[in-house]
């Protein structure tokens, strides 16, 4: 099997408008070994339409982390994705 | 205008003197005034219930000027809980209201031979009866108050039982809005005060109007840029969802992170319990909302709130995510007049006494304090309150606690300096938790917001929040800037959004204080009083052993989740915050140097040596 023919399975949480997007709050999703950030962002655009990408943009200050880092701090659109790992896309939230 | 009124409890007397310039322009104003004024006024060693010791009021320059978002009042007293320095915030109106009297401090000092509270309206003064009041709720004590001067409009900062009862973590409370922290209610009981009633008539002058106007301008222009302006507007301070995903929510007393039971209090969840929004004066983000409980075992009950630190306080140490137990919790301790943080932490503590045996049905009034029983929490706040039974222990606080009860649970009492954790897990953010450690105050969040780490702010860099490496100088920033925002009283989530250029121009176009344009001298303005508060301790003895997290936080690291395996590297991380400072590693205080440069001469007695 070739690395990219490996399957490994990502969590993914969505807060706000990504979830009137997706009618979900979560859902595990399978990509292929390798996969970073971008890759899943394009996958969830062809799984949801170009309304996820819209949506995503729409959100001011969106982060995006990667098992609580954020992506930026991991190479941005580069970021690798592992086994098992987790992906919450975040609107902006403060409170105390 | 710029007054202080000076009330002697004891004597019934009071004077007001002019604000001096010099205090003007090397503190601004509000946290400024604060820590000069208690730091000049208090000898060290006092008792903080003895008449000696003070409740300082204060209100910033820009209260009731029409700058967004400055209208909190700010409380200042050597604290019972602490022993230490101590200042604690609240919102509403009361502070502009003290302003229109004509006040930028109020200093209460003595006691009073009975209960009593104080009218002070414009240039009179009056001490009022308040034995009709004493043991009244809140609400009651404030509508009776109102009545009693016939004005609906006199605003009134007040104490409840906890207060009189002198529970260690008793607050001030102002319109269902707290200045909860550290005790400053208990200093009030201490002295026989039960309320200070407020009016004004006076018209708060502005220097330059047109500068004031645009810097006003310029400040709601970045409130509407800002993303979290509009989530705070529409959907309040919660953030279980922020904390649960980067494993930072502390379930059963900071041993774990808490599963998918935070799904349950998630914002989206308070939302449907929304009935109406609320905000303090002059503040377009009026992040605050009541709620009411349509169903469950809390049916009925409602409450303005709970902000974030309130259902994590009675959900996370608790262990159980009941979204109507945090709405009836945090309506009881507004009413009675608690800090939510330490009355949810200290009960949260006995949670795990109870459960490793050290405790018994014995101890707690036959009540059981078993993990998942939660109906028990409503009957021991009320207990707390009015120091009954069991109730009376829990009324100390955590750190008293384990010295009473030993065994080893000075491990796992999670306290600084006396005052508990609030709800985000420090092991997942070492600069939030720095600031915890290292505030003079305990562990009080709002000293030095970790927001780099929380919120992925990324001033003055992004932060990697696990990274150990230099957090000494993110909290320094962190802290100074708290206290720069504060000499206007800015409000925490506000100082985010405005910014250190607008803010500036915002206090010199409301004072003509040249000095103020400039943001780099209101750098040094925040780092002056902070190293002034350090001082305040260091009088009282405080060293880098104050400085000291709970040893679960420092040994045990987190099980599971988005921060498992993270510890906090304590004596690292100290090491690096004194080299930021420029203080001595050895004590953790301010040098001679230090103390000079930032014109802290006075203080040089109880420098490091």
């Amino acid at each position: 099997m070739q690395p990219s023919d490996v399957v490994m399975l990502v969590n993914v949480l969505y807060f706000g408008h990504l979830r009137e997007v997706t009618l979900k709050d979560k859902e595990t999703i399978e990509m292929p070994s390798g996969a970073t950030v971008g890759t899943l962002i394009e996958f969830l655009e062809g799984k949801y339409g170009p309304e996820y990408r819209t949506a995503m943009d729409a959100i001011k200050g969106l982060r995006i982390l990667v098992d609580g880092r954020d992506h930026t701090l991991l190479g941005g659109k580069e970021a690798p994705l592992n086994e098992g790992c987790t992906v919450v896309f975040l609107p902006p939230i403060a409170g105390g | 205008m710029n007054r202080i009124l000076r009330v002697d409890l004891s004597s019934r007397t009071w004077t007001t003197e002019e604000l001096d310039e010099k205090l003007i322009r090397d503190y601004i104003g509000g946290r400024g005034f604060g820590a000069k004024l208690l730091y000049d006024d208090l000898k060290p060693g006092i008792d903080p219930y003895g008449e000696e010791n003070e409740v300082i009021f204060i209100a910033g320059p820009l209260a009731a000027t029409g700058a967004q978002s400055c209208a909190r009042f700010e409380i200042y007293f050597k604290s019972p809980q602490t022993g230490g320095y101590f200042q604690s915030s609240g919102g509403g109106f009361f502070a502009p209201e003290m302003k229109f009297a004509g006040y930028d401090a109020i200093i209460i000092k003595g006691k009073s031979e009975k209960p009593v509270y104080l009218w002070i309206h414009d240039d009179k003064v009056e001490f009022r009866d308040g034995a009709y009041l004493w043991g009244l709720g809140l609400a009651d004590t404030e509508q009776l108050i109102r009545e009693e001067l016939n004005d609906p409009y006199v605003r009134v900062a007040a104490i409840g039982p906890a207060g009189e009862n002198l529970v260690k973590y008793a607050g001030v409370f102002s319109d269902r809005r707290a200045a909860a922290r550290g005790g400053g209610g208990a200093v009030m009981g201490s002295k026989n005060l039960k309320a200070l009633a407020v009016r004004g008539h006076q018209k708060v002058p502005i220097a330059n109007n047109e500068l004031f106007q645009q810097a006003l301008k310029a400040q709601v222009a970045t409130y509407r840029e800002n993303p979290t302006y509009e989530m705070m507007h529409t959907t309040g301070t919660q953030a279980s969802e922020l904390t649960a995903v980067l494993g930072m929510y502390p379930w059963k007393n900071f041993r774990e992170a808490p599963g998918p039971e935070w799904e349950k209090l998630q914002a989206s969840e308070f939302n449907k319990l929304r009935v109406r929004k609320m905000g303090c004066h002059n503040c377009m983000i009026r992040c605050s909302q009541i709620t009411k409980v349509w169903d469950g075992p809390f049916k009925g009950a409602w409450s303005e709130g709970p902000e974030y630190e309130t259902l994590w306080s009675f959900s996370g140490p608790i262990g159980k995510a009941e979204i109507g137990l945090t709405v009836l919790a945090d309506r009881l301790c507004d009413e009675l007049g608690l800090d939510t943080i330490s009355a949810g932490q200290s009960i949260g503590f006995a949670y795990e006494l109870y459960e490793k045996g050290v405790i018994t049905k014995e101890d707690t009034d036959g009540l059981e304090l078993a993990y998942g029983n939660i109906e028990v929490v409503p009957k021991l706040i009320e207990m707390i309150a009015h120091r009954e039974g069991f109730g009376d222990i829990l009324a100390e606080g955590t750190k008293r606690m384990a010295e009473k009860y030993n065994q080893g649970s000075e491990y796992y009492a999670i306290q600084v300096k006396g005052l508990e954790l609030p709800a985000y897990d420090p092991r997942g953010a070492k600069a939030h938790g720095l600031n915890l450690a290292t505030s003079p105050l305990g562990a009080d969040h709002n000293y030095g917001y970790g927001s780099q780490e929380l919120f992925g702010v990324p001033i003055p860099r992004p932060v990697d929040r696990f990274a150990v490496e230099g957090k000494g100088e993110i909290t320094k920033f962190n802290q100074d800037w708290a206290a720069f925002t504060e000499t206007g009283i800015l409000c925490t989530f506000a100082s985010l959004m405005t910014g250190p250029d607008v803010f500036s121009q915002l206090l010199y176009g409301a004072t003509g204080v040249e000095e103020f344009a400039d943001p780099n001298y209101m750098w040094v303005v925040g780092e002056r009083i902070v190293n002034l508060e350090r001082m305040f301790n260091a009088r009282e003895g405080f060293t880098r052993e104050d400085d000291r997290m709970p040893e679960r936080i420092v040994k045990e690291p987190l099980p599971y989740g988005p921060s498992a395996g993270q510890v906090f590297e304590e004596d690292a991380l100290l090491d690096d915050y004194y080299a930021a400072r420029g203080w001595d590693k050895e004590t953790g205080l301010p040098t001679a140097d230090k103390l000079r440069q930032l014109g802290l001469d006075f203080t040089l007695d109880y420098a490091a040596q």
